[in-house]
C-alpha cells in the first residue's frame, strides 16, 4: 500500500447546469482545480457521452466537459464552492 | 518515470518552456497529459520545447497502461505547423534498472521533394529526440520517493500513483477509485509571469555583460 497524501483536502459536490451530473471538486486556489468523477457520472456525462460517440472508443479521454467548468466557476462566483488550499494536520 | 506526467514546472526548468496551459486526466488505464507551450526565449533552438522565435508546441500525451506513451504532437514556428508523434516505453529489467525505447514519426509537410522531406524529418525527430532526452537525463539520476510533501501547486503524485497501482493488482481487485476518471487543472498565468519576469533578467543580464565585453575590447 503506497504512503497516502498528507494533505487534507476538502472537496465538495457541484452539480452540472447540463446534464444534472454531480461531480467532487477542489479549488486549492482560484489557479487550481480538481475533479474527482465517480463512473457512473463519467458515464452519464452528456457531453462525455457524445465525444465517446464520435470518437468511436479508444483513444484518450475527454479533456473535460466545458458544462461542467460552467458550473464550477458559478459555484465558485456565488460562493457554494470554496476555494481553500489543502490542510497539512 | 510515471511521475512525470503530473509535472507542471518541469517544463519550464528542464524543457526550457513556458507551460501556458496544463492539465491532467486519469481515466481507466489511460493517463493523459493536455500541455500547450511556448519557448524560452533566453534558451534558444535547444528542442522541439524550445525552439526560439515564437515557436509554440501542442502535446497530448498519454500513458496507455504502466509503460507504454503516446505523445501527439503539434509545434508552430515562424507560420508552419508540424506534427510528429512521440512514442516511448520502459520497462523494469532488473530490480535498479529499465529498459527505455522510443521513436518519433513526423508528418511530411507539403510541397517538399523525397530527399528534402527526408532531411527535414530526420532533423526534426532529432529536435524532438533532444527534448525526450532531457527527461532522460533526470529518470538517469532519480529516486523514488513514496510520501512525498506536496504544496497547494503540486500535480497529482498521489492519484496518478493510485492509478498506477490497478496495473499490479487482479483485474477482479481492481478499486473504483484506481478507474475513476480524475482531473486536475493549474491555470499557469500567474507562474508564467514570474518565469518571464526571470527570464526577461536572464536576457538583461546577458546583454549588459555583452555590453560590458564590448567596452572592453
Amino acid at each position: 500500500m503506497p504512503a497516502a497524501d498528507e494533505r487534507r483536502v476538502s472537496a465538495q459536490p457541484v452539480r452540472c447546469g447540463r446534464c444534472g451530473t454531480t461531480a467532487l471538486v477542489a479549488k486549492f486556489s482560484p489557479q487550481h482545480t480538481s475533479v474527482q468523477w465517480t463512473l457512473a457520472a463519467a458515464v452519464g456525462c452528456a457531453e462525455f457521452r457524445a465525444a465517446r460517440a464520435a470518437a468511436g472508443g479508444g483513444g484518450a479521454p475527454s479533456e473535460g466537459c466545458a458544462a461542467l467548468r460552467d458550473s464550477i466557476d458559478a459555484a465558485v462566483a456565488s460562493g457554494r464552492l470554496t476555494v481553500r488550499p489543502p490542510a497539512y494536520e | 518515470m510515471v511521475d512525470n506526467v503530473v509535472d507542471m514546472a518541469h517544463f519550464f526548468y528542464i524543457h526550457f518552456a513556458f507551460p501556458t496551459y496544463f492539465k491532467n486526466v486519469l481515466e481507466g488505464h489511460v493517463a493523459t497529459q493536455y500541455l500547450r507551450t511556448k519557448a524560452r526565449p533566453d534558451v534558444a533552438g535547444a528542442s522541439n520545447y524550445a525552439a526560439g522565435g515564437e515557436s509554440t508546441l501542442h502535446s497530448d500525451a498519454s500513458y496507455f497502461g504502466p509503460s507504454y506513451m503516446i505523445d501527439n504532437l503539434k509545434q508552430d514556428y515562424q507560420g508552419m505547423t508540424v506534427e510528429s508523434v512521440l512514442t516511448n516505453c520502459h520497462y523494469p529489467v532488473t530490480p535498479t534498472s529499465f529498459m527505455l525505447q522510443w521513436g518519433v514519426i513526423v508528418r511530411r509537410p507539403p510541397g517538399l521533394s523525397d530527399s528534402q522531406a527526408a532531411r527535414f524529418g530526420s532533423k526534426f525527430a532529432k529536435f524532438v529526440g533532444v527534448g525526450f532526452e532531457q527527461d532522460v537525463a533526470i529518470w538517469l539520476n532519480k529516486t523514488q520517493i513514496d510520501n512525498p510533501l506536496l504544496c497547494a501547486e503540486d500535480g497529482p503524485v498521489y492519484q496518478l500513483r493510485r492509478w498506477y497501482e490497478q496495473f499490479y493488482t487482479d483485474v477482479a481487485d481492481i478499486e473504483p477509485d484506481m478507474v475513476a476518471r480524475y482531473e486536475f487543472e493549474i491555470d499557469t498565468t500567474q507562474p508564467v509571469a514570474g518565469w518571464e519576469a526571470e527570464v526577461a533578467g536572464n536576457l538583461a543580464l546577458r546583454r549588459a555583460a555583452a555590453d560590458e565585453s564590448r567596452g572592453a575590447g
